[in-house]
């Protein structure tokens, strides 16, 4: 078998060994050949290795990809099918919540009680449609980030309880078996508020609902970043923030700060002005706002250590039943 | 056994160094084969598919082992009839070759296979043509300063080869190409030695131009040629350097790039790329050195066999620069050597000047001595002193027949010499501490010996022979053995302190064809170490004991000192 070695000027001895040497056959004779042939076995059996090793690659690659992309499908199509149950202004509740929670925060604007409010069983009855709840002290509703910082830290309480069902005395007894079921929480305290939710779920779970996450969802690479976001969506309060946004009602509690020259309490209940108010979103009107004074030192001792805040909250929620009564 | 009774060389003139031409002119001999400088028909001598093989091995590894050694130690020589064993321990072979056949180049003495020409000198050849040739070679080279430089020039060459291909100096072996080009760069200038530096040879050594002209004129050095031109120029790039006024290159410009095209190794860029690319699905590595590794394997091959020749060449140049440095350090000890004329054994013989090669290392002034005797096929008893030179003497006349048979110079002015058969010695008498017999009885076995493969016609050499007994039974075997020997007509000298006993022989004429040889005393009684016809009258062992300290009184006085020095009384007197 010629080879590229030999030219054309080369005298055909020299050229026919120059092949010989090509082929092992001038010396190492049939060793070197055989030692050759099995090089040439092992290159080809690496090379072949190589390649299948490649096309396993891609394939696994291209089986990951189909998987990521599978996995991206049915996550957009559940993002998309829950967005779908949101009217478009649903899906900005969040941002239609904030300017009430500036607003109530700033300058306090004098009491307000709507019409509407005034009628005998017409507050328990506003109160009964799906509404957004959050506490928190005045000073943290400035903005969108502490306004998200207030959300997160409130919870169903006392007052909201005490607001949905008034407990049908004023007495401490009674207004402590309100504050037992706020504290106790769980279940029995979710369903017996099941239609106010906490504004914290609204903006956790519609975060998953706008197109920011839909394209995190697109650029994920691969299955370790979209299982990431899969588990967050799964973590999602999704149902409750659809629910938070079609409410149409906003209440909230604010915490002044208060004077400081009174005790506070163990449970850091003290003297101060309370915010209260129910904002009729729809409409973008105020239905609600109060300015109440609450003080703990009315509580018996034995109990004002470890439920003055709640009891508080209980006797505020009554203070707003009487005075939209009254009003 | 046959005999070649024909002499070696023309009778009638005393051997001087001069020009031989035995061998015809190169022109006529037609191509050769086998560079052989040591016999008139080239023989190969070397294990010629061995020694290959192992050149083969070493060109591709640079490890061999001594393939040059091992393939010279085993080396065949032309038939003999001299049997090693009978006399090389006697005559201290090893130590002559050792000591006297010395290679020096620019004054440095090289390294020779010291046992390849040990056993060469022992086997001289039976064949006289084959001395004849050597003896040619010899003479030319004695005659031509120039042709024993070129004769050096090659062992050099030779050398390198066999250091480069035995991995010697060790460099080869980051750059295993780079070796086997040094290797083949030397080849080169080998072949190129041998076909010019001998080409105004007459003798033998034109058989070396005629090797180098026949593988010169073939494909395989034209190949070599033109690989060795592709090694060093593969293309030529001309350049303009600008210097700037500070003399440092500013810049430069490329402005031609010729390919050695004319070259058949030279190929384009793009076919060196697909050459590799073939190597590489041949199983070879990927790269240009495997191309040339592939280049140079195919120019090697064809030259193997001429290498191999090389490695047998070696052995014959270390011959005879070897015996040209035996006649050079003959020459520093104010001594001459010759060719001697070979004459038939009913001639005189004669040597002049005589000397013992073996006391040129030893380091007192050599004597040499003229040795004449009417006819060779004779007994000749030596008789003399103590130390008078009889057992150097007879060292020398062995050496001397050695030699001369070899076809190389022998230690003597001059000399003519008739072929022997063959060479028995027996000069050392050592005791052995398992030997089995006494000094007598190990006497009579070596003479057993001696009658069980002596041939007729041969040479023997006997120091004090049946010394280990007392005179008068001595003197019996003694007669018997020299009686006995003159039936094979050998060239006998045989030593004894019998002196009454030799100068009874001498009187009888009992045993035909006896000599005597005495040595010669000075007016002051002292050996002149020469020798003269006749039988000695005295052994002079007196002299030789007061010169050693045994006399009477230098006895006397060391027991005394020894006493004084034990704090003991007088001595016992005594006689």
């Amino acid at each position: 078998m010629p080879t590229l070695l030999t030219t054309s000027r080369m005298s055909p001895a020299l050229a026919a060994r120059v092949e010989a040497s090509v082929r092992g056959g001038s010396r190492g004779g049939g060793e070197g050949r055989l030692l050759r042939q099995a090089v040439l076995g092992m290159r080809i059996l690496l090379l072949l290795a190589i390649v299948a090793g490649i096309v396993a690659l891609v394939r696994m690659r291209q089986r990951e990809s189909d998987e990521v992309q599978r996995s991206r499908e049915g996550l957009l199509a559940k993002v998309r099918a829950h967005a779908t149950a949101l009217a478009p202004e649903d899906r900005r509740a969040v941002a239609r919540i904030e300017p009430w929670l500036v607003r109530g925060s700033g300058q306090y604007e004098g009491d307000v009680i709507a019409e509407e409010l005034k009628g005998p069983g017409a507050l328990a009855s506003f109160l009964s449609r799906p509404l957004v709840y959050v506490h928190g002290p005045t000073a943290e509703f400035d903005g969108p980030s502490g306004i998200a910082a207030a959300a997160a830290t409130s919870q169903k309480d006392a007052f909201l309880l005490c607001l949905l069902e008034p407990p049908a005395t004023r007495t401490e007894n009674a207004l402590l078996s309100r504050v037992h079921g706020a504290y106790a929480g769980g279940p029995r305290l979710e369903a017996r508020t099941s239609q106010a939710r906490r504004l914290h779920e609204t903006e956790a779970g519609l975060r998953f609902l706008q197109p920011s996450f839909e394209a995190a969802l697109r650029a994920a690479k691969d299955t370790q970043e979209l299982g990431r976001l899969e588990r967050s969506l799964k973590q999602a309060p999704i149902d409750a923030a659809l629910a938070a946004a079609r409410a149409r009602l906003l209440l909230f509690v604010m915490d002044e700060p208060g004077d400081g020259k009174g005790l506070t309490e163990l449970d850091g209940e003290r003297a101060h002005e309370v915010r209260v108010g129910l904002v009729d979103l729809s409409a973008g009107r105020v239905l609600l706002r109060l300015r109440k004074h609450v003080d703990p030192s009315w509580i018996s001792l034995p109990r004002r250590a470890q439920y003055a805040a709640g009891l508080d909250q209980c006797a505020l929620a009554m203070d707003v039943h009487a005075h939209v009564a009254g009003g | 056994m046959a005999m070649r009774q024909e002499p070696f060389g023309a009778p009638g003139e005393i051997g001087r160094v001069r020009p031989v031409t035995s061998e015809p002119p190169a022109a006529s001999e037609g191509p050769i084969s086998i560079p052989d400088l040591l016999h008139p028909e080239p023989m190969t001598r070397i294990d010629f598919e061995n020694t290959k093989l192992a050149i083969g091995f070493a060109f591709a590894s640079g490890v061999s082992g001594g393939l040059f050694s091992d393939a010279l130690d085993r080396a065949r020589f032309a038939p003999s009839t001299w049997e090693p064993s009978a006399f090389v321990n006697d005559l201290f072979l090893t130590s002559l070759v050792a000591q006297s056949f010395q290679v020096r180049i620019g004054g440095e003495e090289a390294a020779i296979s010291t046992k390849h020409l040990g056993r060469l000198l022992a086997h001289p050849p039976s064949d006289p043509a084959v001395a004849h040739h050597r003896r040619g070679v010899l003479a030319e080279l004695a005659g031509s300063p120039p042709l024993r430089r070129e004769l050096e020039r090659l062992f050099v060459l030779l050398g390198q080869l066999r250091n480069l291909l035995e991995g010697a100096l060790g460099g080869g072996r980051w750059d295993a190409n780079r070796r086997q080009l040094d290797i083949l760069h030397v080849v080169k200038r080998i072949i190129d030695c041998l076909a010019e530096g001998f080409s105004a040879a007459r003798s033998g050594l034109s058989r070396l131009a005629a090797f180098g002209m026949r593988v010169r004129g073939g494909e395989p050095y034209a190949s070599l040629a033109d690989l060795l031109r592709y090694d060093e120029n593969l293309a030529t790039v001309n350049l303009r350097v600008g210097i700037g006024a500070d003399g440092r290159i500013r810049g430069f410009e490329v402005l031609s790039i010729a390919e050695n095209t004319k070259n058949p190794f030279v190929a384009s860029p793009l076919r060196r790329f697909l050459g590799k690319l073939e190597l590489f699905v041949r199983g070879y590595s990927f790269g240009s050195r495997e191309v040339m590794a592939r280049l140079i394997d195919a120019v090697f091959s064809a030259l193997t066999d001429e290498i191999v020749r090389f490695v047998q060449l070696l052995g014959d140049v270390e011959f005879y620069l070897g015996a040209l440095g035996f006649r050079d350090k003959a020459r520093a000890a104010g001594l001459e050597v010759c060719l001697p004329t070979f004459v038939s054994a009913e001639e005189p013989r004669e040597l002049l000047g005589l000397f013992n090669p073996l006391l040129l290392s030893v380091g007192p002034k050599v004597v040499p001595c003229d040795l004449r005797l009417d006819r060779h096929d004779t007994t000749t008893l030596v008789t003399g002193p103590n130390s008078g030179g009889k057992t150097r003497l007879l060292q020398s006349i062995a050496l001397c027949q050695l030699l001369a048979q070899a076809g190389l110079f022998v230690p003597a002015r001059a000399g003519r010499i008739a072929p022997a058969t063959g060479l028995v010695v027996s000069l050392i008498q050592e005791t052995k501490a398992d030997q089995a017999e006494g000094r007598l009885g190990m006497e009579l076995i070596r003479i057993r010996a001696l009658f069980e493969k002596l041939p007729p016609g041969a040479m023997v050499i006997l120091d004090e022979l049946c010394s280990g007994t007392n005179p008068s039974e001595g003197e019996d075997i003694f007669e018997l053995v020299v009686g006995m020997l003159t039936r094979l007509q050998p060239q006998a000298f045989i030593t004894t302190h019998f002196l009454a006993f030799a100068e009874r022989l001498e009187k009888e004429h009992k045993i035909r064809d006896l000599r005597f040889l005495q040595v010669e005393l000075g007016p002051d009684h002292e050996p002149t170490y020469q020798f003269v016809p006749g039988v000695a009258h005295t052994s002079l062992a007196g002299h030789a004991a007061a010169r050693l300290g045994v006399t009477g009184e230098q006895l006397l006085s060391l027991i005394e000192r020894n006493v004084a020095e034990a704090g003991g009384g007088r001595p016992r007197s005594g006689t």
